[in-house]
């Protein structure tokens, strides 16, 4: 679990590095760093889940697992809605 | 100046949750609205953003601190999100001054909450009870089991509409109930509201972000903004009275909200 700490924070500074290089216009390949920045926050939380429902899994807690997989499935398509 | 101005912003929002236990969406959303006059929808969706961040920051805390009761979270999150998810669908066709009303009036809900908000009572189980974690201040593994969970479960679904429709968070609505209604420790249920938040706040923000409405500058400067706020606002409440912090938010959000209804209706 404190593994996902640090994972969390890496996200989040990620994203805000992105979005700054998409306030200052860098342009690499094309890439719309300010879509990549946002997409890479609000996409956090749904990552967060996903590795709970594989950690829960592994600790062989079915009830939660399950639980947290039907959220990811309401989370997943209302991106793909 | 606006990148300055939405990063004066965050550090406010910021400080306030330290302070007195609220998110940033009661302050992010009137304050991008009023000063630079943005359209409700972009400053909903920017305040949206904004709680995912600072959410992820406070949650990766509190894993580390096992604070969370992730059990009851997820439980809890699945309607709250189901909820969240068609407020935000419902949100992006409504008419801005609409909005502006419905935000003024729950403003002034929160100002009297705030003003009348009961004592915290800390019930704590035996040691069957299903959950503990370690209370670092008082060296002691605290017990609790959470009662009410239907109450939880409809509280939970209110702040998840509320939070797609108008881009708070609901933790003013969850943590009194979770605490007052279902017994869980303070601690925890504002732990468990904190990690609720940010998976609610990320699912309706991509609703906004598909419509175009999250201007991505603004929510650095806010985030930047929150990370800077939270510090500063620790480091207030070990010097500062609370009470006199509230009376004054209290002010500020009357006055907040009775400039949001005029704008909406006049």
């Amino acid at each position: 679990m404190k593994n996902l700490s640090y994972l969390l924070k890496f996200g989040f500074y990620c994203s805000m590095i992105f979005l700054l290089a998409g306030l200052l216009k860098i342009n690499v390949s094309g890439i719309d760093f300010n879509v990549l920045g946002m997409y890479i926050l609000l996409l956090s939380p749904l990552g967060f889940v996903f590795f709970l429902v594989v950690f829960f899994a592994y600790q062989k807690n079915i009830k939660n697992s399950a639980i947290a997989f039907v959220l990811l499935v309401v989370l997943l398509i209302n991106i793909l809605l | 100046m606006e990148y300055l101005v939405a990063f004066v912003v965050g550090i406010i929002a910021s400080i306030a949750g330290a302070l007195l236990g609220i998110g940033g969406g009661i302050i992010i959303v009137p304050a991008l609205s009023i000063m630079l006059k943005l359209p409700m929808q972009n400053a909903i969706a920017i305040s949206l953003a904004t709680i995912v961040s600072t959410s992820i920051l406070v949650t990766a805390k509190n894993i580390k601190n096992n604070l969370i009761n992730i059990d009851m979270g997820l439980f809890l999150e699945l309607s709250t999100s189901v909820f969240a998810i068609a407020a935000s669908f419902i949100a992006v066709l409504i008419n801005q001054d609409i909005l502006k009303g419905l935000f003024g009036s729950f403003l002034l809900f929160v100002a009297y909450f705030m003003y009348k908000k009961p004592e915290t009572e800390e019930v704590f189980a035996a040691k069957e009870a299903k959950f503990s974690y370690f209370d670092a201040k008082t060296n002691r593994e605290i017990y609790y089991d959470i009662k009410n969970p239907k109450i939880a479960i409809a509280v939970s679904s209110v702040a998840g509409f509320l939070s797609g429709l108008l881009g708070i968070g609901g933790g003013v609505i969850k943590v009194p109930i979770l605490n007052g209604v279902c017994k869980v420790p303070m601690k925890v249920a504002s732990a468990t509201s904190s990690m609720m938040v940010g998976i609610t706040a990320a699912a309706s923000s991509l609703v906004y972000l598909r419509h175009g409405y999250i201007i991505p500058g603004l929510v650095l400067f806010t985030s930047l903004g929150a990370v800077f706020g939270s510090k500063i606002g620790l480091h207030i409440s070990r010097n500062a009275k609370n009470e006199t912090i509230k009376k004054v938010f209290v002010v500020i959000l009357i006055f907040t909200a009775i400039e949001m209804l005029v704008k909406a209706f006049v």
